[in-house]
């Protein structure tokens, strides 16, 4: 944390901004490069060259003694030897250098695979012990190595980027003919396209290294499964020393490995670049009059568009006749008041239902025949009556044979009786009498006690 | 021949149960007026697997016109009025005018997209809008335009309405699919421009198909 806090503080000592001595180291260091100056110069080259800095840029000149306090503590030192003069350390220079190798990287121009091929590469018996292996990939060794194809892999996206921005300008030129146009597109792409070849073969020399060195790493763990089973304090102490060879191959296999990982991810991102621009390549051969042309022509309209509008103070306001255009735009919302009740009384809605007319007819038919049966054993039942009145006496088995055969339906017959026997059972008058003597009702297989139903 | 296509065709894929799960959503989302890009993966891929049907059942009950537009090696689908009838959507609550300062913008996003035409994605900040404002090719006309004036610096009060403007701008773009809005930059405004962009110059095809003449008519009648 505390170190963090010293980074913060001590930022633009570190990092001087431009003015504030950054372009004053730089300016002296070419100066020196160029046998402008001396490598041990004066204050007075100093206010100097602050001057014309200041000068060329139009900047007020700042004051010499100020920029010297904050340069002295890591860029500018003074000379022990001869008093009164100053000279650049070397970590300004390397500063310097640090910032020109990102612009003019080195590798920029070096196939990739020249550089796997040179940093990783096993020769056969080259390592026979674990310290061979140590020194040619153990993690001290190997950094140069691996900052190598960092560079390099950092020079081919910067490289891209500007063929990026290369293949955009042209498409913006206001060039007509389709032939210059694919012209300077193909020159501009030639470098994707042996790029993109580099990298298949790094890959390809890549794997092969870790082929190689994994059959190393093997030869060590062969080493430790052929050993017998130890029994001597010898044995013992050679078998600790196997595993801990076998263990440090390993550490250096997974070090380099993860370090090919993130290589293959910015290899990834590389092709893919390399891939989509090739991709608009190829269209653009085919539509690139029409692609370009109506590039100018949305141009020209917006530009009309712009002539054609003026200022308000709640927005922009176009011409009477300049068409303005319709989208689709109707908004459905859906709402569900899952969560809150607002206690809003909801209209009870009826739903009618249609009338169905066969269900209808065929209750109404029930009833109509229910009721008719209620009539008819009705005018059995006073039927029944009269006959008592008149002749005094009635067979309960004749008049249900009677009923029967006339309505074709016993359970007339059966509910008259019902009724009859309700009827005269509070008529004091009338005495119902039994028989204990069974008599069939003719077409039913029902028999009953011979009844007489008779006035008193 | 046409006949016998469409008989083919019905309402049978309303049916299908990747169809009914998304239906809802994604026919609510075509008549907001977004425009579907593969972004949208479950309703791309659904208009895309049944684009036939889709269309015939946006012509036959919206009487409208569902496009799948290919743009940038990109395709996207939204809905169109047919020519010359507004379909079933005519009426003016139903559907948008571009106001002036979307029409603005569609057409500076548009040429923003075709400046970067070779980025794979085309992603811009309210800093990039600033400096076309600033020094961009048609500084005058914008600066003319948003502040009222001409001068070489404005106060910051100034530059917030004129950015409070365009971002409820890219808000709606947002809504249509035209710019996809990148949640992740904090209160900073970062935007894709999506190839559905290109709706703008659908828009404007008849003029864009004669430029002089558009130019021409705009100069007479005023």
């Amino acid at each position: 944390m505390t170190k963090r806090n010293e980074l913060y503080e001590k930022y633009e000592q570190l990092l001087p901004p431009k003015f504030e001595g950054g372009y004053l180291i730089v300016v002296l260091y070419n100066k020196i490069k160029n046998d402008e100056l001396a490598e041990q110069f004066t204050i007075n080259d100093i206010r100097n060259t602050l001057e014309e800095i200041s000068i060329s840029h139009g900047e007020a000149i700042p004051q010499t003694e100020r920029i010297l306090k904050i340069l002295l503590h890591y860029y500018i030192r003074n000379s022990a030897e001869k008093p009164g003069k100053y000279y650049l350390t070397d970590r300004a220079r390397k500063l310097i250098e640090f910032l020109q190798n990102i612009l003019e990287n080195p590798y920029k121009n070096f196939p990739l695979k020249e550089s796997f091929e040179k940093s990783f590469a096993i020769s056969s018996d080259e390592i026979q012990t674990i310290s061979d292996l140590e020194r040619k990939f153990g993690r001290l060794f190997i950094e140069g190595p691996k900052k190598i194809i960092s560079d390099h892999l950092e020079g081919l996206d910067d490289e891209l980027i500007d063929g990026y921005a290369e293949l955009n300008k042209i498409l913006e030129s206001n060039e007509k003919s389709v032939t210059t146009l694919v012209n300077q597109f193909t020159v501009a792409f030639r470098k994707f396209g042996e790029r993109a070849e580099d990298i298949t073969n790094s890959i390809a020399s890549k794997d092969k290294f870790l082929k190689d060195l994994n059959i190393i790493v093997e030869l060590f763990y062969s080493k430790l499964d052929n050993l017998k089973h130890p029994e001597s304090q010898n044995e013992y102490e050679l078998l600790d020393q196997l595993k801990a060879e076998y263990g440090k191959a390993k550490e250096i296999y997974l070090d380099i490995e993860k370090f090919f990982d993130t290589v293959d991810t910015k290899l990834t991102n590389i092709r893919h670049r390399i891939h989509n621009a090739s991709d608009k390549l190829s269209e653009l051969h085919e539509q690139f009059t029409a692609r370009a042309h109506l590039r100018l022509q949305v141009k020209r309209l917006l530009k009309i568009t712009l002539d054609n509008a003026s200022y308000l103070n709640t927005g922009i306001l176009f011409k009477q006749n300049y068409p303005l255009k319709d989208i689709i735009h109707e908004n459905t919302v859906f709402r569900y008041p899952g969560h809150y009740d607002f206690n809003v009384s909801q209209p009870n809605i009826v739903i009618r239902i249609p009338t169905d007319e066969k269900y209808k007819d065929e209750e109404y038919l029930k009833i109509i025949q229910e009721n008719k049966r209620q009539e008819t054993i009705n005018e059995w039942v006073q039927k029944a009556g009269k006959i008592i009145d008149e002749y005094g006496s009635l067979d309960l088995r004749d008049l249900m044979e009677n009923i029967t055969m006339e309505e074709k339906d016993f359970s007339i017959a059966y509910q008259v009786t019902g009724e009859l026997e309700n009827e005269i059972s509070v008529n004091e008058n009338i005495l119902i009498h039994f028989e204990k003597e069974l008599v069939n009702i003719k077409s039913t297989d029902l028999s009953i006690w011979k009844t007489k139903i008779m006035k008193k | 021949m046409e006949n016998q296509d469409n008989e083919k065709i019905n309402f049978d894929f309303l049916s299908e149960e990747d169809v009914q799960k998304s239906f809802a959503d994604l026919h609510s989302c075509l008549l907001s007026g977004k425009h579907i890009c593969i972004d949208d993966y479950t309703f791309f891929s659904l208009l895309e697997k049944y684009e036939r049907d889709w269309k015939f059942f946006y012509r036959s009950l919206y009487a409208m016109n569902l496009v799948g537009n290919v743009f940038d090696r990109h395709t996207y689908f939204y809905l169109d009025f047919f020519d010359s009838d507004k379909g079933k959507l005519g009426e003016q609550s139903r559907s948008h005018q571009l106001t002036e300062i979307q029409t603005i913008t569609g057409l500076v996003l548009l040429d923003i997209y075709y400046h970067r035409y070779f980025d794979e994605k085309k992603v811009v900040n309210w800093a990039d809008i600033q400096n076309q404002i600033k020094d961009g090719e048609y500084h005058e006309q914008y600066k003319k335009l948003l502040f009222g004036v001409l001068r070489d610096s404005y106060t910051e009060q100034e530059w917030l309405i004129v950015e409070k403007r365009f971002r409820n701008t890219i808000n709606s773009f947002n809504r249509f699919g035209w710019v996809s809005i990148m949640p992740e930059q904090g209160k900073d405004l970062v935007f894709e421009i999506k190839p559905a962009i290109y709706r703008m110059s659908k828009l404007y095809e008849v003029e864009l198909s004669d430029l002089e003449n558009f130019a021409t008519r705009l100069t007479n009648n005023n």
